[in-house]
């Protein structure tokens, strides 16, 4: 196993370098440099060419390279036009709420879509199967951001259940620990809802296609000779197999998880990585991009490891395979 | 024998899928452009109202919800102060209706959906269009040539689908200056991999079935073979995977316009149109007393995306019934597919 993990890993570092000589190539072609950064006005030409130095922007094209690779393997991902700081801090700070809400989510999604997908294999195209089928379909052709906003509209401009932004309330600050949670909670509410729901209505259909392919094998069929219940065949027999390409899906969310999903972030004002890299985009902020699309390259290296050692760990013939 | 399997989803899908398309094609005819004029009086009107257009001798067009007529004058209401027109000046009357209403400029947003449709359309289908032209050239080259090239090819593959893609999308968007032609760029070059796995795996294990066999023993070219035996095994499997990829991409296009990223503000895209209907209503709820004024700006748009994106899923897992039954002999379920979440 150990073995395993370390090869995946060794052969994920070509990958990674690809990707980043692949960004430090756009960034290149891209009209627009570094140095447009410096035409300010009050700069004096010797200023100019301190910063130039001092960025290495003097040197040849594959000096330059050489230099970012350097850096980026140090984990230096540079400064932020934007917000003045190392972009490694602005980042690292939104990264928890980041994880809580795409965690939350993700919950969210594969319990909801398991018990759906459940709910409507018991009895194939009956009353339940059908409503569950339609709705799902439904919400899964929705665009998230189109859902987000009707969620604000009905939920907290119309009823006023629950808060439509940011992660806590103006004067959270005054509040003891217990009532902060609740705060959090209730601001975690809408966001990480919209997220879990559009997620577990694909979740919901891809299992129950693979979930009816299942109840056709043989060995459901074996079990269900030796006398074992509807229910004990359907959530552990059936299941198993059929949550196998779940662990996939798993694998290659991860990189939502940490890039987290930018339009909910940005409707609901989530402080998390998709709002930073939503900012920055729009304020051209290069480093900070560079860095989020790195980082989303990388957990997605990561996830589909994760998610072949876990398909070794649920499925014991994928274990004996080279 | 030959049974024509029945699949009501299919069915629905394509017309779902035609009817959407068509609309937005024949737009500019169905819906008529309102005059190029002052629309203040229209502005945010509900769905189903009914205007006034009134055309006078000057050549001036006022457009206005409440047009009554007192005595032998024209009154012109709706905007801030009624205007009173002499009932001689005016040389033409007519109606409109809005059957979406009107935004906040009083445009009207049926035509504005249709025109918008037509340019999310027109992105995601040439986008899917460079994609699976993209892909199965890739797919066929690494299924046909040496093992060297497979290589090469596959490993690019895996090296590329570990691009995040709405990222790549986003770093794009701050680098250059957004555009359609970008647009349909970046969204077909990012979303070609599947397509190459796909037409590559089809492609070796046709290879190996009997009928291939037989047909290059007895002797069969090499065009003949693809043109015969490959080509109808690849239209399956690569029609329902980019009906289901079209599906994708409107919505990732209408995420990125939705976002800002996407096409320039002044083109109107679904995603655009969505995101405005958004701004009106949430300005609305920010004043103190709140109104909901327009709640259907961002409300039809959103509702035509899902309409062509459960269109499209339909037709592909019809499509997939189908392929499936020609094999088995029966229809099997349908399997939808799931890539990694856009948006």
């Amino acid at each position: 196993m150990t073995r395993l993990v370390l090869r995946r890993l060794v052969a994920a570092l070509p990958l990674l370098w690809l990707v980043a000589t692949l960004t430090f190539a756009l960034i290149h072609a891209a009209p627009g440099s570094y140095e447009d950064q410096l035409d300010h006005p009050r700069l004096t030409p010797e200023a100019r060419q301190l910063v130039r130095e001092r960025y290495g922007l003097d040197l040849p094209l594959h000096r330059q390279y050489l230099r970012w690779l350097g850096s980026l393997a140090r984990g230096d991902l540079g400064v932020s036009f934007l917000y003045r700081r190392p972009v490694a801090e602005v980042l690292w700070e939104a990264l928890p709420a980041t994880l809580l809400l795409s965690g939350t989510a993700l919950v969210l999604d594969l319990a909801l879509g398991l018990v759906l997908a459940v709910g409507s294999v018991r009895r194939p195209h009956g009353w339940l199967d059908r409503l569950i089928t339609v709705l799902a379909l439904g919400v899964y052709g929705m665009p998230t951001f189109w859902l987000a906003g009707l969620a604000i509209l009905v939920f907290s401009l119309l009823l006023g259940w629950l808060p439509a932004s940011h992660m806590h309330a103006v004067a959270a600050g005054q509040l003891s620990g217990p009532g902060r949670f609740l705060d959090l909670l209730l601001h975690l509410g809408l966001p990480a809802a919209c997220l879990g729901v559009v997620g577990a209505a694909a979740t919901a259909r891809y299992l129950r296609a693979t979930l009816i392919e299942v109840r056709g094998a043989l060995f459901l069929r074996a079990a269900r000779a030796r006398g074992l219940s509807e229910r004990r065949l359907l959530w552990v027999h059936a299941l198993r197999p059929a949550l196998l390409p779940v662990v996939t899906v798993l694998g290659l969310s991860l990189p939502v998880l940490v890039s987290g999903s930018v339009v909910v972030e940005v409707i609901f004002s989530w402080p998390g990585m998709g709002r930073v890299l939503w900012t920055a985009a729009n304020a051209r902020d290069i480093p900070v991009t560079l860095a989020t699309t790195l980082l989303g390259a990388a957990a997605v290296v990561l996830g589909n490891l994760a998610a072949d050692l876990l398909y070794a760990v649920v499925d014991p013939r994928a274990r004996e395979a080279p | 024998m030959i049974r024509r399997p029945s699949s009501p989803g299919l069915a629905a899908g394509f017309a779902g899928m035609t009817l959407l398309t068509c609309a937005c094609l024949a737009g500019p005819w169905l819906v008529r452009p309102l005059p190029d004029t002052d629309l203040a009086r229209c502005r945010l009107l509900p769905p189903g109202s009914r205007v006034t257009v009134v055309t006078l001798e000057d050549g001036r067009v006022l457009v206005s919800p409440q047009v009554e007529t007192v005595a032998s004058m024209l009154r012109i209401g709706g905007g801030a102060r009624p205007l009173e027109i002499e009932r001689a000046s005016v040389t033409r009357l007519s109606r409109h209706r809005y059957w979406m209403g009107s935004d906040r400029f009083g445009r009207d947003l049926l035509r504005q959906l249709l025109l918008g449709g037509r340019i999310s359309l027109a992105i995601a289908a040439l986008a899917a269009a460079l994609a699976v032209l993209v892909g199965a050239s890739v797919g066929l080259a690494a299924a046909s040539g040496g093992r060297l090239v497979d290589g090469a090819l596959m490993r690019t593959v895996d090296a590329l689908l570990a691009f995040p893609s709405l990222l790549l999308m986003i770093l794009l968007a701050a680098l250059f200056r957004p555009s359609p032609t970008l647009l349909v760029l970046v969204l077909g070059l990012s979303s070609w991999m599947g397509v190459a796995r796909l037409v590559r795996g089809q492609v070796l294990s046709l290879r190996t079935r009997t009928f291939v066999l037989a047909a290059r023993t007895s002797g069969s070219r090499w065009h003949r073979i693809w043109l015969l035996h490959y080509a109808p095994g690849l239209a399956g499997p690569v029609s329902q995977d980019t009906a289901l990829r079209l599906g994708d991409l409107v919505i990732a296009e209408a995420t990125l316009s939705y976002l800002n990223l996407g096409v320039p503000a002044t083109v109107p895209t679904w995603g655009s149109l969505v995101a405005e209907g958004h701004g009106a209503l949430f300005m609305g709820a920010e004043r103190f007393p709140a109104v909901l004024d327009g709640w259907w700006l961002a409300t039809f748009p959103g509702l035509a995306i899902a309409l062509l994106v459960v269109s499209l899923a339909l037709v592909g897992d019809g499509i997939h019934g189908l392929v499936r039954g020609s094999e088995h002999g029966d229809r099997s379920e349908d399997l939808p597919h799931r890539e990694g979440e856009l948006g």
